[in-house]
């Protein structure tokens, strides 16, 4: 067989394809891939491609979740590893980790409705319900209060963002963190992910950094006036300590 | 050993286990039985069937259909690293080693001889048949995408979008593209 035919064989076999794009780099694939001809963007929207790229769920399996490795670049806060004994006021979400994600000084194409990161799972398998738990330092103790959110599922890139940005983006001081399921299902047994924050009760007002528009998505869906009905407080400590 | 001859009329002498990693050759060998009559591959030439079957160089476990299209599988890798099916942990690190040695030669083949393996492992039914990586020969474009023009051209495709159409698709994912 000429080398000619060779390549014009494999690129004419669609099942051929398939199995070279599913081996691309993520960036690629999702970038590249879908530009080249009709036939390439067409193959990019299979089952199987569409799982490759984080935007159908994989089936649930027992090993642990891995984080979409695109997002987890492009959006560190929201990916960062967090010791159980991590300082309150050094989570790595904040209004000033968020403006310095590596996007922040060209937002354009993040800001935009139909920015495919707002699609995309944050992990394979996706979480399927989150925690919020909410922490607040006032000058009478720290106070905590939770809920599970469970029409978020599977946990879009886009509900992550939007959920956590009005934390990070108040008056006081405050900070968030997204705590990953480590593959142990038995010890978690309460939300595959949570997103904690800590806020202090100050009596000075306005300490905290605000974020500009810049920051919120054209799509932006503020899902805490909406769907965040809190249960009761809680005063046992459930996933940081105080120090 | 397995006779296995090609399609420009080689004859080849191969060890029974490196020929079962095909499952058409599986196939055949079971349908037959023992025997010594010569297996023939008339879409395979003796360069690929050397380059496929080498058993010091050539992949032996990696799954190209990786994990994401097989349901049946459970295993969870990194995008960034081959897919191993079927193995257990420590032999997969080993792999892991084998394969990038064997992904450094197979870079170093030539892009006519790619299509000829992809097309000869598919044929034969090959699971570690290796395409990853295979568009970066160049590893110019190690940090982010290839622009698509140079698929176009390694592909021989002919771009049928219109520049409005390219527009939208970029719109969507321009948030990815390298800053």
């Amino acid at each position: 067989m000429s080398p000619t035919r060779a390549r014009d064989a494999t690129t004419s076999t669609p099942e051929l394809l398939e199995l070279i794009l599913a081996h691309l780099p993520m960036r690629d694939l999702l970038v590249t891939a879908p530009l080249v001809c009709k036939t390439w963007q067409a193959l990019a929207l299979t089952p199987a491609l569409q799982r490759v790229l984080f935007f159908e769920p994989v089936p649930l399996s027992s090993s642990a979740p891995m984080q979409n490795p695109l997002l987890a670049e492009l959006f560190p806060p929201f990916f960062t590893a967090v010791a159980q004994d991590t300082h309150w006021a050094r989570l790595p979400g904040s209004a000033r980790s968020i403006k310095s994600m590596p996007w922040s000084k060209s937002p354009a194409a993040f800001k935009r409705a139909e920015a495919s990161w707002r699609r995309m799972l944050v992990a394979q398998p996706p979480p399927l319900t989150m925690i919020v738990a909410e922490k607040c330092y006032g000058q009478s103790g720290a106070a905590e209060r939770r809920t599970a959110l469970t029409d978020i599922s599977p946990l879009r890139m886009g509900s992550l963002y939007d959920i956590a940005l009005p934390f990070a983006d108040a008056d006081t001081d405050s900070f968030f963190c997204v705590l990953w399921r480590d593959g142990d299902v038995e010890t978690d047994s309460e939300g595959d992910i949570t997103l904690a924050v800590t806020y202090t009760e100050s009596t000075r007002q306005r300490r905290g950094l605000r974020l500009d528009e810049r920051f919120y998505s054209d799509a932006f869906r503020d899902h805490a006036n909406l769907e965040i009905a809190w249960g009761e407080m809680d005063h046992t400590s459930l996933w940081l300590n105080a120090n | 050993m397995v006779l296995l001859v090609t399609s420009d009329n080689e004859q080849f002498q191969t060890e029974k286990d490196i020929v079962e990693r095909s499952v058409l050759i599986k196939n055949m060998l079971e349908d037959v039985g023992e025997s010594d009559q010569p297996i023939p591959l008339p879409n395979v030439s003796s360069s690929v069937l050397k380059k496929v079957t080498q058993p010091s160089t050539g992949p032996t476990e990696i799954d190209v259909r990786g994990r994401y299209l097989s349901t049946a599988s459970t295993t969870v890798e990194s995008p960034s690293r081959p897919p191993i099916l079927e193995q257990s942990q420590d032999e997969t690190r080993k792999r892991t080693t084998d394969i990038s040695e064997w992904d450094q030669k197979f870079i170093t083949v030539d892009q006519e001889m790619l299509f000829e393996i992809i097309l000869a492992a598919n044929y034969l039914d090959i699971k570690s048949l290796l395409c990853r990586r295979w568009l970066q020969d160049g590893s110019q474009h190690d940090q982010g995408a290839r622009p698509p023009e140079e698929i176009r051209k390694l592909f021989n495709i002919v771009n049928d979008f219109t520049p409005e159409e390219e527009a939208q698709i970029k719109k969507e994912n321009e948030w990815a593209e390298d800053r």
